[in-house]
């Protein structure tokens, strides 16, 4: 079947992507020739085909995995294991250093001054337990495993923050 | 009179000091950043995985490109400059995100069909939007983003102009060529069967 | 049937990588137990509706020369035996390795088990990531991320990574230290206890009891009844689904930011001890700032606050941070 425009000129056509004169020259043209109408509908099916092709959604996993990513970059364990260490270490300089005695009124039962400061010496031991645990568990897994990548980077997280809180515990918190 | 009933407000002077309320704060900032970044999320998610997918032809790969896209606007977050529409440029770079995979895969993708032959075209009982679906990966790059983008997404030749950073005219015209190379493409399976 | 793969690297310098890959599949009827020990590389267990175990392993193995280190990847072997109906996969290194200082060697193992088995895993130095086990998870990780997508009823216990969670139904217990817990869309009843890190929940639904030290939490898009107990740090919770029928927040020393959402009904009733209770909203907030109650709309979300050492920020539009900048 003989095609007298080609693919696309008519696909520009079918858009309205030519001069109104051309558009009205080319609807005349269709009206009669059978090889350029066919060519035509195809075109049109294969666009009116590719715009029904249905908006596909990622498995639910896909954000999963996102957050994982972004947060392996973002929330560093050095800063997080320091972080919160070094924030128990402050909130205990700040009671047991500079802190101001309050009364607490008799009307109003609650943890004084004391006890909190106790509390906080105690998690203080626990944190720093931890680390110590830490360090010497991947001193360990260093000595038989020495060049793994993985086992070095847990020990060198483990020194940070053991170096780390005890930094800010023996600067006061600055 | 106790001194707390007289001075209400000294008993804050034992709170934690500014720099632990600070380091606290900077770790609610940084939750605050990723709750707005599940919304930019939940937008446009399926932009996103639809336009991989119909780049690379299969659900596994578009995953991970998926993935790639977003975990690149969350760093990219704070530079984002609002001089576009936030979906334009994610779909920006989403484009180069699936033209990146091609190339490192160095290999031509076929779509999830299982055979894109023409015997199978003409046995099997496919839609032809299913059949366009695979001879979009066989279009050439600067044709294939083009139709993806106005054919399949729906997006309009300023917004693809912007993406791609070509002319509205240039969009246009690779449109064109597009929808005529598939043609040409899918003439073994028009001879067999009538399209529509 | 073991598939060995033998590829070799030649790597920068004086180190030698070595390859090799393991894979076995053995039948595994529903109901069994399986039972996973590894150390040194990443585990993934997934769960599928087969009756089959289905393993693949790679063991890399840097040494100084190719024998060597051909010589340890060898030896390296995972263990597949059923005992007493539970399927054992062991990981086991040599005893006696040559000390060597480029010597590394890791093992990362894909598990592909029955999704009505009953799970326990250990691993340590790596990522432990569980999908789709439905028969009950119990997991034991050091020093390495665990994730858990779409499992139920699981207990992990975790020290130096972080926990992920998602979509998990029946009961998660979550006991992690150093390291923080993500839990999304997570149902049923929930308890986790967090030590030096963060806890942040979005979209949970049952009975849900968040307990952290050291760190901060926040919670969005809560349903049902949620408890959060924070010591040394800040909370962050919200009231926003009509479906959240209780709320109780507990802080010492720390800040905590109660967001209500308009057009949600809420009873609101607390107290701290050694701080201040600010509000935005037409809250009763007593002279001294320590007592609060309030109301909105008819029934709601029961809310109840108490602190010591704590001050209590109550409002609905966006908070101002330290600086002074607006954040949603």
């Amino acid at each position: 079947m003989k095609q007298c425009y080609s693919d696309e000129i008519l696909s520009a056509y079918l858009d309205h992507d030519l001069e109104p004169e051309q558009i009205e020259e080319i609807g005349r043209h269709i009206e009669e020739c059978s090889g350029c109408r066919s060519a035509l509908e195809q075109i049109t099916a294969i666009r009116d085909a590719a715009s029904s092709l249905e908006q596909l959604e990622p498995c639910e996993k896909t954000w999963f995995e996102i957050q994982r990513r972004v947060r392996k970059g973002r929330l560093k364990r050095i800063w997080v294991w320091s972080g919160v260490g070094a924030a128990a270490a402050v909130v205990l300089v700040v009671f047991l250093v500079r802190g101001r005695p309050v009364q607490v009124p008799e009307t109003t039962p609650a943890p004084g001054r004391r006890q909190v400061e106790a509390g906080l010496v105690q998690e203080y031991d626990d944190y720093m337990r931890g680390i110590d645990k830490a360090v010497e568990e991947c001193k360990t897994a260093l000595s038989e495993n020495p060049h793994n990548p993985r086992v070095q980077r847990a020990y060198l997280e483990a020194r940070s923050s053991q170096i780390n809180a005890l930094d800010v515990f023996t600067s006061g918190g600055d | 009179m106790s001194e707390y009933q007289q001075n209400p407000g000294n008993h804050r002077e034992t709170h934690p000091s500014k720099s632990v309320k600070s380091k606290l704060n900077g770790i609610t900032d940084a939750l605050n950043k990723e709750f707005d970044f599940e919304e930019i999320y939940i937008e446009n998610k399926s932009r996103v995985f639809s336009t991989a997918y119909r780049f690379v032809g299969n659900r596994a790969d578009a995953e991970d490109i998926t993935q790639d896209v977003f975990v690149k606007v969350f760093k990219n977050m704070k530079t984002f400059r609002g001089d576009a529409a936030i979906s334009t440029w994610i779909y920006r770079i989403t484009v180069n995100a699936c033209f990146d995979f091609l190339r490192k895969r160095k290999r031509q993708y076929m779509s999830s069909l299982e055979d894109c032959s023409e015997k199978s075209l003409v046995s099997s009982p496919l839609s032809l939007g299913k059949v366009i679906e695979g001879m979009v990966t066989r279009l050439p790059e600067a044709y294939r983003k083009v139709f993806i983008l106005y054919d399949i997404q729906g997006l309009k030749h300023r917004e693809i102009a912007d993406i791609l950073d070509i002319t509205q005219g240039a969009s246009k015209s690779l449109l064109h060529r597009a929808r005529a190379k598939l043609r040409q493409e899918l003439s073994p399976y028009v001879r067999n069967r009538h399209l529509g | 049937m073991l598939v060995l793969i033998l590829s070799l690297f030649v790597a920068a310098g004086t180190e030698v990588t070595v390859v090799r890959e393991l894979h076995s599949e053995v039948l595994c009827p529903s109901g069994r137990s399986v039972k996973v020990v590894h150390h040194y590389g990443d585990l993934r267990i997934s769960g599928s509706a087969s009756e089959k175990a289905k393993m693949d392993a790679i063991i890399r193995v840097t040494g100084r020369d190719k024998r060597s280190a051909t010589e340890l990847a060898d030896k390296i072997d995972i263990g597949i035996v059923t005992r007493d109906e539970t399927l054992f996969v062991v990981t086991s290194y040599p005893r006696h390795i040559q000390p060597c200082p480029v010597l590394s060697y890791e093992v990362d193992v894909r598990l592909v088990v029955p999704e009505g088995a009953s799970l326990v895993a250990h691993n340590a130095f790596g990522g432990l990531m569980v999908s789709g086990v439905k028969g009950g998870c119990r997991l034991a990780n050091r020093f390495g991320d665990v994730g858990l997508d779409r499992c139920q009823n699981c207990d992990v216990v975790s020290r130096y990574g972080d926990v992920w969670v998602w979509a998990n139904t029946g009961f998660l217990l979550v006991d992690n230290r150093f390291g923080n817990v993500f839990l999304d869309e997570v149902t049923d009843r929930v308890r986790v206890e967090n030590r030096y890190g963060n806890v942040k929940g979005t979209g949970l639904d049952g009975i849900v009891h968040l307990d952290n030290r050291f760190g901060d939490v926040r919670t969005r898009h809560s349903r049902g009844s949620l408890t959060v107990a924070n010591h040394y740090g800040d909370i962050s919770a919200w009231v926003e689904d009509s479906a959240l029928t209780d709320l109780d927040v507990m802080s010492e020393l720390g800040r905590v930011e109660l967001n209500l959402a308009r057009m949600v009904p809420y009873q609101l009733g607390g107290r701290t001890v050694q701080g201040l209770i600010r509000s935005t909203l037409p809250l009763q907030v007593d002279e001294q700032g320590c007592r609060v109650h309030g109301f909105s709309g008819h029934g709601g979300a029961r809310v109840h606050l108490s602190g010591t050492w704590t001050d209590f920020f109550i409002q609905s539009e966006p908070i101002e941070n330290a600086d002074g900048n607006e954040r949603r």
